[in-house]
């Protein structure tokens, strides 16, 4: 694959088969941050990972994981005090990594796209449907007759159309399960080969929340599009996604099936992680005050002093002393699924 | 037995003008009924528009009500006479859910901390910060923190720093307005955690007001769902998800299907583990 | 349409006001319009205490304040004593010469700042950023008063333009194309004044607002959206950051008539400034009044057709959000 940066020893630690018809191959990449003081510290180690055609694949983590940047730098749009260390994103036959600005000016919006989890992306002077023609027009030279049916089209697959009321409005008229809505829109009125979606539901409603899950099981049932679907909410993984990755400290742990991850956990975190899920028997269950909730002692290491082995051994219930020497490479479990933990894999440096 | 604080009756209308129009008035409270037992955790259930924060903000005394009585340890709070203000507004505290906009981003923790004790004039400087220091170890952040700025803090401490703000005039009614919405699962649980403790140490008591079902449910000795400005349902937890009546509940345990996906195998096992 | 009805009755208080104090502090300064020619000693007192009787001087404050108010009713703004005419003629005559002045110099200035300060906020390590901060800090630094006479000097020392007054004597029975030319000519050095002192602040809150709304989530998302550069700034950035500078054109408007009154004194432009001064030494009352009064009559309007212009071009306030 003509712009994949080969390079043999990176390609050996990541054990996936090259399948040739993946979307989108992620291999190594390796993101840091300048601190003002001069010093650099890492906040995406050596990540891989593919997506195939039609995929809903999830991305659990929690703050501080290097989720949010991980998405930032798959279209390249990280902040100026970020920097690439590394790594290969091929999409489309080409590196987007190696892409210029022009170049990815027509991948963004138009092949990947990016739906935030903050509906403060909207501009709030401008009418939401122009918003989402605005994007129409900013990749395809189309009238402007076309480019509002495009919009008006998109509109209805994410249930807001029906009514020019709503296409005509200013965002702080909507409700906020409106607004994420409209951004869902922006992302796929232009029929993108991958959505990113970064946190959709976070600031939503139990309801609401529900409601915009179903949204995405509904487009990826009926489309081919493929989805990348970060968030926290394990819940939601469970009902849309096809596989998911479980990220710590700027690494993905674990990688799986999702009903094999959720039910079967190997990583420690991923395990505590499960615990601390919120859940409610349906058979109603009456409080035990005695019990408190699961949750995981301690906070994710201080990225600028990275611990020398596992970056989650003091928090982690499974410690051995090989844990605080070296950092785990990923470990292939089974055919569908890798693991960054020793416990599984025999030293491997 | 009295409860700790009761509410009857609670009415709340904002009316709205547009430069010069005039709008229909809107009922955010319709005659709100509640009581909270001392030493106990109500969860009132509800999502964005129903009422909950105004419900809050009236409780401490942020917003005037338009009507209705607040009954706390036997005595009106809504009766005229202002000085009671200042004596009661230490015993019903408010944490809130942003503490990035809740906390002044110029003060130091300790600062923030010792704020509320400034204001009611308790203690000797050195009383106080002893309190203070004492505050931040009840709820975890280590001392050495104390010069820290809100924004050096991760989020799940800036919650800590705002319990520790709001248990420092030693109140006894804490009412949490979507106080763990937006925290790290893990970090949600740590949360809880510490305020259950200090329930059970100070025999605080907590109106937990959320649109998450089942961390309510958790942590809850009544249940209590808010929709449109009136209270729909009251249960126990038990009661609530076996036998909810107002079709609003319903709706909101329908979703929780969500939920139910969830492989069973590992997690109820562990209920309360960890 | 109720708001604008309240806001025009704001503005006759507002006004009414205006008169109230302008008559009082003039009151308030020692001495009066007679008492040059009190010193005169061929002037006989008789002479003085009739005109001042015919002038209605020798009325208790009260008295002359109602009267002068129900004159103003009708549009008769009251009589100067030094120029022995009406006072509305008189200052409309230089108000108009004000207004040519300021009102270039307010439109030049704004078409100049605008897209600078756009560029600038769009390219903020560029040349265009730098060389403008230099520009307007060092201006910023200079009072007007300064500015207008180094200019004066200048002009006067190397031969440019003309220093000072409106008109040169020759071009008086011209045609208008000369005539015109010659006002052009005249007008360049105030103009290049007006300009220089209201730039920098225009140029710095342009770029204020731009930057501000260059680094929101929103346009960070249009960029992430495939959006080309241009577009966002002009489409995008540009209409969300356009309130503070309404706000601010407004208020520029609303001071047309003030802003230049110390250049005009300094280059001898025949506007309403040296008329107001030289009222002010005379204690020519009326003439003080009325140029007060003309000078906030532009100051309310122009803040009125701020709010108005702001409700026009902001969504926001102009439609409701959710409850």
């Amino acid at each position: 694959m003509e712009g994949v940066r080969s390079n043999p020893a990176s390609n050996a630690q990541h054990q996936s088969p090259h399948r040739p018809e993946n979307l989108l191959e992620v291999r190594d990449l390796s993101v840091r941050f300048r601190v003002n003081d001069g010093q650099e510290f890492t906040v995406l180690d050596r990540i891989s990972f593919d997506i195939g055609p039609g995929e809903v694949v999830g991305l659990l983590g929690e703050s501080g994981s290097g989720k949010t940047t991980l998405a930032l730098s798959l279209l390249h749009l990280l902040p100026p005090a970020a920097r690439l260390a590394g790594g290969s994103v091929a999409f489309g036959g080409r590196d987007l990594l190696l892409l210029n600005e022009k170049q990815l000016r027509e991948v963004r919006g138009a092949e990947i796209s990016l739906v935030y989890q903050d509906s403060s992306v909207l501009n709030p002077v401008i009418k939401v449907g122009d918003q989402v023609t605005e994007v129409v027009r900013a990749h395809h030279s189309w009238t402007r007759q076309r480019a509002r049916e495009e919009a008006q089209a998109a509109f209805a697959a994410v249930g807001l159309g029906g009514s020019d009321r709503i296409y005509t409005s200013y965002p702080h008229q909507l409700s906020g399960g409106q607004r994420q809505r409209v951004m869902i829109a922006q992302a796929l009125v232009c029929k993108p080969a991958l959505m990113i979606a970064d946190e959709p539901t976070a600031s939503l409603d139990t309801t609401i929340a529900a409601e915009i899950v179903n949204l995405i099981k509904q487009l990826k049932d009926s489309s081919d599009t493929s989805f990348l679907f970060i968030t926290h909410d394990v819940a939601a993984l469970a009902r849309v996604a096809d596989r998911v990755m479980v990220m710590y400290a700027g690494q993905i742990i674990e990688d799986g099936p999702v009903q094999d991850v959720f039910s079967q956990p190997q990583h420690p975190y991923t395990r505590a992680l499960l615990e601390c899920a919120p859940h409610y028997p349906s058979t109603g269950v009456a409080r035990d005050r005695a019990h408190r909730l699961a949750c995981i002692p301690g906070s994710p290491p201080d990225p600028t002093a990275p611990p020398p082995g596992c970056s989650f051994s003091e928090r982690c219930k499974d410690r051995m002393e090989l844990c605080d020497a070296r950092n785990p490479q990923e470990f292939r479990s089974s055919p569908s699924r890798s693991v960054r933990c020793f416990k599984y894999g025999a030293g491997q440096s | 037995m009295t409860p700790l604080i009761e509410v009857r009756g609670l009415r709340k209308v904002y009316t709205r003008t547009h430069w010069w129009r005039k709008r229909p008035p809107f009922l955010a409270l319709d005659n709100v009924d509640l009581a909270i037992q001392s030493g106990q955790t109500m969860a009132l259930v509800g999502e964005s528009g129903s009422g909950k924060t105004t419900l809050a903000m009236c409780l401490v005394g942020l917003e005037p009500p338009d009507a209705g009585e607040i009954w706390f340890e036997g005595k009106n709070l809504l009766a005229p006479g202002a000085d009671k203000e200042a004596k009661v507004g230490s015993e019903i505290q408010l944490v809130f859910q942003d503490s990035a906009g809740a906390l002044n981003p110029r003060m130091s923790a300790a600062q923030i901390i010792e704020e509320p004790l400034l204001i009611c004039r308790r203690g000797s400087s050195k009383e106080r910060s002893e309190l203070v220091l004492e505050m931040m170890g009840q709820v975890g952040l280590s001392p050495k923190w104390k010069d820290r700025l809100p924004h050096q803090f991760s989020g799940g401490q800036r919650q800590r720093l705002a319990i520790a703000r709001a248990l420092v005039l030693k109140p006894k009614l804490v009412i949490l307005d979507e106080a763990l919405t937006g925290l790290d699962l893990s970090i949600q649980g740590q949360i809880m955690n510490l305020l259950l403790d200090l329930q059970e140490l100070e025999g605080l008591s907590y109106l937990y007001i959320s649109h998450n079902l089942e961390l309510a449910a958790q942590v809850a000795h009544e249940m209590g769902v808010i929709y449109q400005g009136r209270i729909v349902e009251r249960a126990s937890p038990s009661e609530f998800f076996s036998h909810p009546h107002h079709p609003h509940t319903q709706a909101l345990l329908a979703s929780m299907p969500l939920r139910a996906s969830m492989p069973l195998g590992l997690t109820y096992s562990a209920h309360g583990g960890g | 349409m109720r708001y604008l009805g309240l806001r025009l009755l704001q503005s006759v208080f507002v006004l009414l006001g205006v008169s109230l104090l302008s008559f009082v502090f003039v009151e308030l300064a020692p001495g009066n319009f007679f008492d040059e020619i009190r010193l005169n000693p061929r002037i006989s007192s008789s002479t003085v205490t009739n005109l001042r009787k015919q002038y209605g001087m020798d009325q208790p404050l009260p008295a002359r304040y109602f009267r002068w108010l129900e004159s103003a009713a009708k549009g008769e703004l009251g009589f100067s004593f030094a120029y022995n005419a009406p006072v509305g003629p008189l200052l409309w005559a230089r108000a108009r010469n004000t207004l040519l002045l300021t009102g270039s110099a307010t439109l030049l200035a704004w078409l100049i700042a605008l897209p600078l300060g756009i560029l600038s906020a769009a390219r903020p390590r560029g040349w265009i950023n730098q060389a403008s901060e230099l520009f307007t800090t060092a201006l910023l630094a200079v009072p007007d008063l300064l500015l207008a006479l180094g200019l004066l000097f200048l002009a006067v020392h190397f031969h440019w333009f003309h220093a000072g007054g409106m008109f040169s004597r020759e071009s008086a029975e011209q045609g208008s194309w000369v005539l015109s030319k010659d006002l052009a000519a005249h007008m360049v050095l105030p103009v290049t004044v007006l300009v220089l002192g209201s730039l920098p602040i225009l140029l710095r809150h342009t770029r204020a607002a731009m930057l501000e709304v260059l680094d929101s989530p929103y346009v960070r998302a249009s960029r992430a959206l495939g959006i080309s550069r241009g577009r966002i700034l002009f489409r995008h950035a540009l209409p969300a950051a356009i309130n503070p500078l309404v706000s601010l054109f407004g208020f520029s408007l609303g001071s047309l008539l003030s802003a230049s009154l110390l250049t005009e004194v300094v280059m001898s432009w025949p506007g309403l400034g040296p008329l107001l001064l030289e009222a002010v030494l005379a204690r020519d009352i009326y003439v003080v009044i009325g140029a007060v009064l003309f000078s906030t009559l532009l100051l309310v309007f122009g803040t009125l057709l701020a709010d108005v212009l702001l409700f026009a071009a902001d969504p926001r306030i102009r439609t409701e959000g959710l409850a």
